[in-house]
Formats: C-alpha cells, sequence, structure tokens
C-alpha cells in the first residue's frame, strides 16, 4: 500500500468527436478528495459524471480529447500528470494509477454481474484481488469479507460462478472485491439505480457499515439526492460539463438550498417525489 | 369502464433441470381488475409476483388460463387477432425494456412517421403532426438516430411519442421510470397525469412507490396471486 492521501483533478475537459462538430462532456472541472472524506458527483444521466468518476481513478473514455492535470499525493509525495500528454493516445490508462487499482483506488462499477469474469468462482474472484493488492489467499479473510458484505452465509457463493448470483448479490460480491485490498480510496459508480426502495436502502447501509469500518475515502457518482445526503459530506453538482453547486450535507439533510437552477431541479424533484407536501410539479 | 378483467388466472410451469421434475406456480388466482376513463391505477407487488402478466393479459398479448378480458365493454377474451387489430391503437403498452418497442434499422423520425402512416390507415381525417410531441419529449436532437445509438430514457421517450400520436384509450405503462433520473422522473409523472385528463384509462407498474403514489387515482397490490385494494 502506497498510502494515497489525496487525489484531485484541475482544469479538466474531455470532448468527443462527433459526427460533424466536437460534442464537449466536462468543461474545466476542478474536484479533489482528500482521505477520509466522501464525496458524491450529483447529475442527471448524460452529465458526464461517469466520465468524471472514472478520470479520477485514471481511466479515459476510449477516443476522446483530454486536457487537464491529474495529481495525487502519497507517501512519497505530490504526483502530477498531464492528461493530454499522459492518457491522450492509447493505452486510455493512467499507468502509474494503474498500479494502484484495488489496493490504494478501488472501482466499484455500475450494474451487477456482468463486471465478473464469467468463467471465475466468486473465490476465484476474491482470491485475484487480493493477488493483486500484494496479499496472499486467506480463506478465512475473505469469508469474513463476504460476511460483512451481507452475505451472511458466504459458502453459499464460495464456489460459484456469476451468473449464479441474483443482482444483489453481484452487487455485493463488488463492493467485496473492492475492499479486498483495503483500499483509500474507493470510486462507486451509481450503486442504486435501477433497484426498489427496500433494496436501495440496502445498499445505501451497507456502504455506511463499510465506510464506518474501514475509513475509506468515498466518491460516489449518483443522481438520488437522498443517497448523496446520506452517504456523502458534500455533493458536487454537474451540469453543462461544469461543476456548477458544491451543496454540504450531512444525516440525510441539505445544509444549503441549492444554487444553481441544475441542483435545484434535481432537489426538487426528489423533495416532490418523497412525497413532500411542499414541493408542486413543474410542468 | 375502459379495460376490465374478471378471474384472471395464469401459471407458468418450471422444469428443474433437463429431465428434473416439473413445477407449476400459480402467478395469477383470479385477478378482478378494472380502469375507467380518466384514471390512473397504481399497481405494485414483489418482482416476480405477476404484475406484468396482469398488463400482458388485459390486452391479449398473453392469454390467461381462466377469465374475462372486456375492452369499452364489450368482451374480447375469445377474438381473432385479426378482429383485435383495428382496436389496438387504442389500447397500448409501454414494455419495460426500452429497446423493445423499436425497430433497430429505423431513426427515430421513421419511427414516429410509420406510427402516422397506420394512424392514416385507420382514422380519418389526418392525424396531429409529430412535432408537438417531439418538443414536448426533447426528442428534437435524436430524430436521425437509430436506437442502438440512444440511451435507455431516449429509447423510452421514443416509445411513449408514439404512444401519445395514437392518442389510446387506455395504456398499461410497466415500470416507465426504471432508471430514470429524479428530474425525469417526476416529468413522466406529470405526463401520464395528463394523459388521464384527457381521458385515457392508464394502468402503472413501478418499483418506485413515491412515484406510484403521486400518479395514481387507486393503488392495487398484488400478493400471493391476488390484487388487494391499498387505502391512500
Amino acid at each position: 500500500m502506497t498510502g494515497l492521501t489525496s487525489l484531485a483533478l484541475h482544469g479538466v475537459q474531455v470532448g468527443f468527436a462527433a459526427e460533424a462538430e466536437e460534442r464537449t462532456v466536462l468543461d474545466g472541472v476542478d474536484l479533489s478528495l482528500v482521505r477520509g472524506q466522501s464525496l458524491s458527483i450529483l447529475g442527471i444521466s448524460g452529465a458526464g459524471k461517469t466520465v468524471l468518476s472514472r478520470l479520477l481513478i485514471g481511466l479515459a473514455p476510449a477516443g476522446a480529447r483530454l486536457s487537464g492535470a491529474l495529481v495525487w499525493t502519497d507517501r512519497d509525495g505530490e504526483h502530477r500528470a498531464d492528461l493530454a500528454r499522459d492518457l491522450g493516445g492509447q493505452p486510455p490508462v493512467l499507468p502509474p494509477l494503474a498500479a494502484e487499482w484495488g489496493r490504494s483506488i478501488a472501482y466499484v462499477p455500475q450494474g451487477g454481474a456482468r463486471n465478473l469474469n464469467p468463467a471465475l468462482t466468486i473465490h476465484a474472484h476474491l482470491a485475484r484481488a487480493r493477488q493483486r493488492a500484494g496479499l496472499a489467499p486467506d480463506a478465512d479473510t475473505e469469508r469474513a469479507l463476504l460476511r460483512e458484505v451481507g452475505l451472511s452465509d458466504p459458502d453459499r457463493v464460495w464456489s460459484r460462478r456469476p451468473r449464479a448470483l441474483s443482482g444483489g448479490m453481484a452487487r455485493r460480491v463488488l463492493l467485496a472485491l473492492a475492499l479486498a485490498g483495503a483500499p483509500d480510496v474507493v470510486v462507486v459508480d451509481e450503486p442504486t439505480t435501477g433497484l426498489d426502495s427496500d433494496r436501495r436502502q440496502q445498499v445505501i447501509d451497507l456502504l455506511a457499515s463499510t465506510r464506518a469500518q474501514h475509513g475509506f475515502g468515498l466518491l460516489m457518482v449518483t443522481h438520488e439526492v437522498g443517497d448523496a445526503a446520506v452517504l456523502t459530506e458534500e455533493a458536487n453538482v454537474l451540469a453543462g460539463g461544469r461543476i456548477v453547486d458544491r451543496i454540504p450535507m450531512a444525516d440525510g439533510e441539505l445544509q444549503r438550498e441549492p444554487g444553481h437552477a441544475a441542483s435545484r431541479d434535481l432537489v426538487h424533484a426528489w423533495r416532490w417525489l418523497g412525497w413532500d407536501e411542499g414541493a408542486e410539479v413543474i410542468p | 369502464m375502459i379495460v376490465q378483467g374478471t378471474g384472471l388466472r395464469w401459471s407458468v410451469t418450471e422444469r428443474q433441470r433437463l429431465f428434473g421434475r416439473s413445477r407449476t406456480k400459480q402467478v395469477l388466482r383470479g385477478v378482478d381488475i378494472h380502469v375507467d376513463a380518466g384514471e390512473v391505477v397504481g399497481l405494485a407487488g414483489a418482482s416476480g409476483a405477476g404484475k406484468t402478466t396482469i398488463g400482458m393479459c388485459l390486452l391479449r398479448l398473453v392469454e390467461p388460463a381462466a377469465g374475462t378480458v372486456r375492452w369499452g365493454g364489450q368482451e374480447i377474451t375469445d377474438w381473432s387477432e385479426g378482429r383485435l387489430r383495428p382496436q389496438r391503437r387504442r389500447f397500448q403498452a409501454l414494455l419495460q425494456p426500452p429497446y423493445a418497442m423499436l425497430t433497430p434499422f429505423l431513426t427515430v423520425q421513421q419511427h414516429l412517421e410509420e406510427t402516422l402512416r397506420h394512424l392514416r390507415d385507420v382514422r380519418q381525417p389526418g392525424p396531429p403532426h409529430w412535432g408537438a410531441v417531439v418538443d414536448e419529449l426533447d426528442l428534437g436532437a435524436v430524430l436521425g438516430s437509430r436506437p442502438s445509438s440512444l440511451s435507455g430514457g431516449e429509447a423510452r421517450r421514443v416509445g411513449l411519442a408514439r404512444i401519445l400520436l395514437c392518442e389510446p384509450d387506455f395504456l398499461f405503462a410497466d415500470e416507465p421510470d426504471a432508471g430514470l433520473d429524479p428530474p425525469r422522473r417526476m416529468a413522466l409523472a406529470a405526463r401520464l397525469r395528463r394523459l388521464a385528463g384527457t381521458g385515457s384509462g392508464i394502468l402503472v407498474v413501478t418499483h418506485d412507490t413515491p412515484t406510484l403514489l403521486h400518479v395514481s387515482d387507486r393503488l392495487l397490490r398484488l400478493r400471493d396471486g391476488v390484487l388487494e385494494e391499498e387505502i391512500g
């Protein structure tokens, strides 16, 4: 472990060459995450949330035009990567940060079993995740980890393959894999999208409890204001390629009213859908 | 009453392993349901409970094992597909997988034109132009796109645009808000309300109960194969 203490993006621009014109996805974004902190990136579908969160772990979308810098500090001091130079061509992965995947940085992608290797058992997935982090396979620790993510009977999934898991179980396994290397920072992409309200609550509780136990820095991508308010200290609202609002949050509540039209829309819809008496439909 | 189902039964037989024992699961055990004009009825229930099957039975897209289906007071349980076809414009479904309702090689504009061409055959005089629907559902930027380059939300909006062009008497909307962000979920709920305001009856299935509460006049819950009315 290298002891990652901070991770930041400076002036990030991302564009794609569409048929005729160029489409700008991110247009000058600054974002920084300190170890132990929890942030969310909030925005509607298509706002560029996923692109931004993946850049933070050093992964660029294929065929994109990039500029800006990624800066991180660890025990050896500060490191800086120029995105245009270091990520512009192939491969679209920042080599020094990629080496940290699974040990100081972990990523929980969107969706369930399709992110797992269909040929490997859950046990083999966990052993590989530990190996990547420089740890020897250890069945007891791995079983304990599965219990921690809410799979109370680890032997039920131990020698199964991903297709035998339900959607919820696959999500839990993905979180266990992310935690296997005791990371400093965990990036989670839309953990609750497409789940019903009970399952959504389970995922939120699970992220809260594992974070309380391991103390990793959390960056969560979501369009659910309520989830962001429960799990993170600050929501960074992404709209039109920029972070237009930073709303402090605590205990499931906003600490300040949204100051931008895009964040007002999100917050308003959240209150309305939450059956808040005061909220009226925006036609 | 726009649509009514009485005593609907449906079961599914599953075989465990190739030569294993087969097991029959009673999904619907006598479901009575009706939707009135101008009314939104919410349908809740656990996943796999058979919510989609109820809507499909009411549209005669799934054949119930027993029970009767009425459209506008007329029993249509035994009608042939040929006899149903002219009526289908008025009884529509917004299905759950958003791409399932679209043709891969047609652009969004061609989809809308196709719908209008079909309407012209069935109905005189000419239907409204699709411009208003395109503006309302914010589809102007994707008119030239094919389904493969649409997002899930866009594909669903194209499906909804075609349905709105048909001005249906009845709409079965199966989890229309799945995967949408909150502002779009709210806009969809408001749109379904408006459609009901023009006299359509709507049956909407969703797993997000707050959306369901906002939209519906009545809320039904499917439990152990029968419907219960929720007080709300």
